[in-house]
């Protein structure tokens, strides 16, 4: 079982998680929820390796793949080559799994930076979901999608998640209801 | 008003602004020309004509090309060492503080102290052969230093954290995100420094005087009032600096693209 134990973490002065427990069992979707500033994005660096707890404990999560709540696309490359070289796939594969998102063949060769929000959106998740690893993370992943790019995009991350341990971070119960959280974290 | 009318409109008020720019050198060449006639003098104010002529005499003279490529090799010599080094010790000043904080009074001491005082300090150590590629190299230094060092801290960090969680190489780091973020610092930099280290380098040719330099027929042109010769000289000088500044950046811009990343050099969209 994936968890954190007893974590606590400090930006400076300011304590934005104190003695936090949680756990995410493995194979298993769980939902991450709660309002505005209460450290959920915290949790998620923590769980990734990001940033180092003052105290406290961190199981599972050997290697992470993520959709940040930002794309973090690299600019300067195509959709294609940021999902080749984050997540190691073939070019192939990263079309094949572009054109499942909605993309065309055209869209999937523009750069980064000549993408839309919404674009740039499945690029970031399509990479997490592509990418090898332990856990697949996402932080609010279906922010900024129209219901039927929603669609497309929830059948694809529920279609590649093989198995993983997934932690989602959603405002939106639907959120988790779709992607079958089975396993609340309210903090 | 269609996108194509504005296109237009740019070209055109760009071949304007050439022509504007060609009218006022005619201007300037022409206010020049009259003043040298006025004043009489072709000691105190050569005629451009007679600039011109003497430039023809110079390229006609059969050691010109050796001249030129004895105070190019040295000059040039000085910014690719200060390049190489520049860039190798900002990436090492990136990684660790002890070094960028070493480096710091040294580069904002050679950028604060007068040209001349390194080139009398230089000649007290060092022959006067090798004299404009230390200064060249000494002046372009500091400029490529810190504004590569710029450029890898304003890496982005949310990148640098995506790269960390998909495990990417040390090099596609460096080619995907130090790149992009070094390049538009780098190349102002190199863009900057090619004129300084033509300008350091010929300074103290004409101060260390070292034989078969374009300094030292500019130290002969002040000793025999040559005015002629010295502006000639000078118009050879701006020349190939202006050339090899065009064909670096030239260079330079190939070589990213041919990297994939010409994007970088152009705003994203490549």
């Amino acid at each position: 079982m994936a968890g954190v134990h007893e974590l606590t973490v400090r930006y400076g002065d300011i304590t934005v998680l104190k003695n936090f427990s949680a756990e995410f069992p493995d194979g298993a979707v769980t939902a991450v929820s709660g309002r505005s500033g209460c450290g959920k994005t915290t949790l998620l660096a923590v769980l990734l390796g990001l940033l180092r707890p003052a105290s406290g404990t961190v199981t599972g999560f050997q290697r992470p793949s993520a959709a940040f709540q930002e794309d973090r696309l690299l600019p300067y490359l195509t959709a294609v080559k940021n999902i080749t070289v984050a997540a190691g796939c073939t070019a192939q594969a990263a079309q094949d799994a572009l054109r499942q998102v909605g993309f065309d063949s055209a869209d999937s060769e523009k750069n980064a930076a000549a993408l839309s929000g919404g674009m740039a959106r499945r690029v970031a998740l399509v990479r997490a979901m592509l990418a090898e690893g332990d856990a697949v993370i996402l932080d609010e992943p279906f922010k900024g999608l129209d219901e039927l790019t929603r669609t497309a995009v929830l059948r694809f991350v529920n279609e590649n998640r093989r198995g993983r341990t997934m932690v989602v971070v959603t405002h939106d119960p639907r959120d988790a209801e779709d992607l079958g959280a089975t396993h609340f974290v309210r903090m | 008003m269609t996108l194509s009318t504005i296109r237009n409109k740019k070209v055109k008020s760009k071949k304007q602004e050439a022509i504007a720019t060609l009218c006022a050198v005619a201007f300037w060449l022409f206010v020049w020309h009259i003043v040298s006639v006025a004043v009489d003098s072709e000691i105190v104010l050569v005629s451009p004509l007679n600039v011109l002529q003497t430039l023809w005499t110079v390229l006609r003279d059969p050691s010109f090309l050796a001249t030129v490529g004895y105070s190019a090799s040295r000059i040039l010599g000085g910014f690719f060492i200060a390049m190489a080094l520049g860039v190798t010790l900002a990436w090492v000043s990136s990684r660790l503080w002890v070094v960028e904080t070493l480096l710091r009074p040294i580069t904002a001491v050679i950028k604060a102290t007068p040209v001349a005082s390194f080139i009398i300090l230089v000649l007290l150590w060092f022959s006067s052969r090798n004299l404009s590629m230390i200064i060249s190299m000494l002046m372009v230094f500091p400029v490529i230093y810190t504004n590569t060092l710029k450029g890898i801290q304003s890496a982005d960090k949310k990148l640098l954290e995506m790269a960390r969680v998909f495990h990417m190489s040390a090099g596609r780091r460096l080619l995907y995100i130090y790149l992009p973020a070094v390049l538009p610092f780098f190349v102002s930099a190199c863009s900057v420094s090619l004129g300084l280290c033509w300008k350091s380098g010929i300074a103290a040719e004409v101060i260390g005087v070292p034989g078969g330099s374009i300094g030292e027929l500019l130290y002969n042109a002040k000793i025999f009032l040559q005015t002629g010769e010295l502006l000639a000289w000078t118009v050879v000088i701006v020349a190939v600096s202006v050339l090899f500044e065009k064909l670096f950046m030239f260079l330079l811009k190939r070589f990213v693209e041919k990297l994939g990343m010409g994007g970088a050099l152009h705003g994203g969209r490549a």
